[in-house]
């Protein structure tokens, strides 16, 4: 695949039928390793999947709580299970954020993380007693500007990212990423029901 | 402008001659090195000190996320970007929570790859967007 873009990247101007040729080679095997994926998320065992997340949240709060001596307590509520790894990946880079602002930040005694899977989305919050700060859009001077990149990654993905801080009272940081639920699936094999012949379309040359 | 100097991380010599051969159409990348294992890609972090790893996750022996982690440790101002064949790697999470900015899959095409990094480069978080691209 990323050698036929390194040749479509050579080509010479002008030369539209061996593009087309390199174009159509490059989305057959696309699609063909899409169905590979698709195979390959289908026999993952969810409960292993489902897993993994909070126990990587744990680890990151044990850290925290050996490193700083802060008391910090971590939960997972609901039933997890596997959600979408864009939408893991965020989540935990979301935590590395609220975590490295507590250290860095807060002056914090306690912190609290809590992950959440309820109908049709999971939630993140990160809570800590700390100084806080004045900004209440995560961009303030004094936190957040990690969290601050985060936002439009979260929005992305259909989620919400919230920072709820005020001098002396602390700071919460607040994430819901959607989840996807429907066709007994629960992987991007099949986000949103959509038949895949439409999802298909991407202007390839017939 | 100084380019974004690169060090490619992957066991497949044809997968590191085609990246080396996209990126070499940009005049901000440079490539500088070339490892083929996680325990190479540590070693040639610590030659080179590039700005962004391109790492493979499943490599022999030290594999991508061992790696990533033992690079976001001893030279933070290299970024990993993982670059890998499947989006349900569970290595992935593991590399994410190791350091890594962020993960795109192999396929991605170069108008993906390029931004991201950049992105990366600048030490934002890079997701592959396996939603919006609608699977």
């Amino acid at each position: 695949m990323l050698q036929l873009q390194a040749a479509e990247g050579e080509l010479p101007a002008g030369a539209d039928a061996a593009r087309g040729h390199l174009e159509r080679a490059r989305r057959t095997a696309s699609d063909n390793l899409t169905e590979v994926r698709r195979l390959v998320w289908d026999l993952r065992p969810e409960s292993l999947r489902a897993a993994s997340l909070g126990e990587a949240l744990g680890r990151l709060t044990d850290r925290l709580a050996e490193e700083t001596g802060v008391a910090v307590t971590a939960a997972v509520t609901g039933t997890p299970r596997p959600l979408s790894p864009d939408a893991e990946v965020t989540l935990l880079r979301v935590t590395q954020e609220a975590l490295a602002n507590v250290r860095k930040h807060a002056h914090a005694g306690r912190v609290a993380l809590t992950l959440s899977y309820m109908d049709g989305e999971a939630a993140l919050d990160v809570r800590d007693d700390g100084v806080g700060f004045g900004g209440v859009d995560g961009s303030g001077p004094n936190g957040g500007l990690g969290l601050h990149g985060m936002r439009e990654r979260v929005e992305a993905l259909g989620g919400r990212l919230a920072v709820e801080s005020a001098p002396g009272a602390g700071t919460t940081v607040a994430v819901t990423v959607p989840v996807l639920e429907g066709s007994g699936r629960g992987g991007p094999g099949d986000p949103e029901g959509v038949p895949r012949s439409v999802r298909a379309q991407g202007g390839a040359p017939a | 402008m100084t380019p974004i100097r690169l060090l490619i991380a992957d066991d497949h010599p044809v997968v590191r001659d085609g990246l080396r051969g996209m990126l070499a159409s940009e005049a901000d990348f440079e490539v500088v090195g070339e490892a083929a294992s996680g325990a190479e890609a540590v070693l040639l972090t610590e030659r080179e000190r590039p700005d962004v790893v391109l790492m493979d996750l499943q490599m022999p022996g030290v594999d991508g996320a061992t790696a990533t982690a033992e690079i976001a440790e001893r030279f933070p101002d290299t970024r990993v970007l993982v670059l890998t064949t499947y989006d349900t790697d569970a290595d992935i999470l593991r590399a994410v929570e190791a350091g890594a900015t962020g993960y795109l899959l192999k396929d991605a095409p170069r108008e993906r790859l390029f931004p991201a990094i950049r992105s990366a480069a600048r030490g934002e978080t890079v997701l592959a967007p396996t939603v919006a691209t609608g699977w």
